[in-house]
């Protein structure tokens, strides 16, 4: 092969192993022989725990709530509701130091909303609650974005089709437009997850760092890193193989590459 | 050639002839630590934010030729940076461990490691608290919202050292009331000027003057506060540099102690003091 054919592939392949090293690296420097060992302990196994309630229930909630939105923004894409699109595309490249500063602004016990919240009994900062509310916060708006994309690709003369022939909006939804959109839906269900798994910066500032109540497998990574760094290895490790899961999932499944 | 073989020869000519001087500084800058003789790296434990920045000023203003860069963070957290290759100046840890680490990974040489200062754990309490705490032995009261540093954190060690002496009714209590553990001081200390905690144990270095209308401070019986040492060193890289250990001696001599001395930390040795000034802890 001539050799600038090999340099080009030389080039190519170092872009490459820039994501790929350091990926390698934490499973090259996780102790595997102590992994069984390392699982079995009580932060860890909380942290996973914890890790796994919250991300699915912030993912259920943000499908609940965003499906409709989507379907709202989707039919009115040539309206002026298409710049409301905007406060989802700002919240999702926020960093999520902003967003826990914003969300303990806006929800904190010294604000308004907090207040108010107070009186009812309930107060946000500290709490489990407040670490779904920050993953929805930063995840949601991927799966919105995601369903969004889907709806306005259903066909709109399928959607007309059906009303003309007297389907009421509703039925026109759940037998045409959803089943329609549903590769994009559960695209965006499980990117959102993974988003939701992995978030950090808006939990430690907004919901705090608390074992069991509030550490989420990437604020244990953050503590544990100084003083117990396998512990923490093996949590990014699994972290790792569920991003690829579901990655692997996504791709071989919902043709994810003809997607993105 | 292939298209995209053509294409990537083209830009690859066209890039490197426009940017050859680019490229030249870019790869000196990446080489080495330190280049600049007169820049000067601290990593520093972030109870230090005040006293290193007023150090900045004095030395840069004595010395015009030398720059201070500061990175300022838990003392755990840069000890394993430093462990992991970054290699700063000067390191100034707020406890002995962290530096204990770096001697036992010979990364520093324990023969360098000197005492710098000290400091004492002040118990403080948001001043939206009703009603208002008045002791520190408060921190007991059912409900409230204590913050203190995580376990790793030299303020967190020192803080459960503290809950320990003074009883184990007091340690149940006081630890039931946690509701989080921050990474580092300064984020214990925001979550109670901030009206989100109720209390939190910081040091007593950290508490400002224009804090006082949404902190109150509490202190602690000396029994089990005992004063906690600051441990610096002059990294094995640095040792020759003559700007560095200028810095050094600033620091450790007349003028940066004084400072210490404003910020309220208790001095180690005033050779260059005069002895009435020595400890700025109260006895």
């Amino acid at each position: 092969m001539p050799l600038r054919h090999l340099l080009f592939y030389g080039v190519i392949v170092a872009v490459l192993l820039f994501w790929t090293t350091p990926l390698l690296a934490l499973l090259g420097r996780l102790d595997w022989a102590r992994v069984p060992e390392l699982c079995q302990r009580a932060e860890v196994q909380a942290a996973i725990r914890l890790s796994l309630t919250t991300s699915v229930v912030a993912t259920v909630i943000a499908t609940v709530i965003g499906l409709p939105l989507a379907w709202f923004l989707a039919e009115r894409r040539e309206t002026r509701w298409r710049h409301c699109e905007l406060v989802l595309d700002v919240s999702m490249v926020l960093p999520p130091t902003v967003v826990g500063l914003a969300l303990l602004m806006a929800l904190g016990r010294t604000s308004w909303l907090g207040q108010t919240l107070l009186v009812a009994g309930w107060q946000l900062p500290f709490t489990t609650a407040a670490v779904v509310v920050a993953q929805i916060f930063v995840a949601g708006p991927f799966l919105i974005k995601c369903a969004l994309g889907s709806f306005t690709q259903v066909s709109k003369e399928m959607q007309e089709a059906a009303s003309v022939m007297g389907a009421s909006s509703l039925r026109v939804f759940f037998t045409i437009t959803f089943p329609l959109a549903w590769s994009g839906i559960v695209t965006g269900i499980l990117t959102c997850w993974a988003r939701a798994l992995g978030e950090f910066g808006a939990t430690l500032l907004f919901a705090g760092n608390f074992p069991g109540k509030t550490q989420t497998m990437p604020l244990a990574i953050y503590q544990f890193m100084e003083q117990d760094l396998q512990a923490a290895l093996c949590l990014s490790v699994l972290l790792l193989g569920t991003a690829c899961l579901v990655l692997v999932f996504l791709r071989e499944k919902f043709s994810l590459w003809r997607r993105i | 050639m292939t298209y995209p073989q053509e294409l990537f020869r083209r830009a690859a000519k066209v890039l490197i002839n426009k940017t050859r001087i680019l490229l030249c500084s870019l790869l000196l800058a990446g080489c080495e630590g330190n280049n600049d003789p007169s820049q000067i790296q601290v990593f520093a434990a972030s109870s230090l934010i005040e006293v290193g920045t007023a150090w900045k000023k004095d030395f840069e203003s004595q010395h015009p030729s030398a720059r201070i860069i500061y990175q300022f963070q838990g003392s755990q957290q840069l000890a394993l940076q430093i462990a992991e290759g970054a290699q700063p100046d000067i390191f100034l840890s707020a406890a002995s461990a962290p530096m204990q680490r770096l001697v036992e990974g010979n990364v520093v040489d324990e023969m360098s490691v000197f005492p710098l200062c000290m400091n004492r754990l002040l118990v403080i309490s948001s001043t939206q608290l009703t009603p208002i705490m008045d002791d520190w032995r408060e921190l007991m009261r059912p409900g409230l919202k204590l913050v203190i540093g995580v376990n790793e954190v030299p303020v967190g060690q020192a803080t459960l050292h503290m809950f320990k002496a003074a009883g184990t009714e007091f340690e149940t209590k006081a630890l039931a009331n946690v509701v989080s553990y921050e990474p580092n001081v300064k984020a214990v200390l925001s979550r109670v000027r901030l009206g989100e905690a109720d209390a939190g144990v910081v040091y007593q270095t950290d508490v400002r003057r224009e804090d006082a209308t949404l902190i109150r401070s509490h202190e602690l019986p000396v029994e089990i506060n005992p004063p906690t040492t600051y441990f610096g060193v002059l990294l094995p890289q640095a040792a020759k540099r003559e700007a560095v250990q200028s810095f050094l001696a600033y620091v450790r001599g007349e003028g940066g102690q004084k400072i210490l001395i404003n910020h309220s930390f208790g001095v180690i040795h005033g050779h260059e003091i005069p002895k009435t000034e020595i400890l700025n802890l109260k006895p």
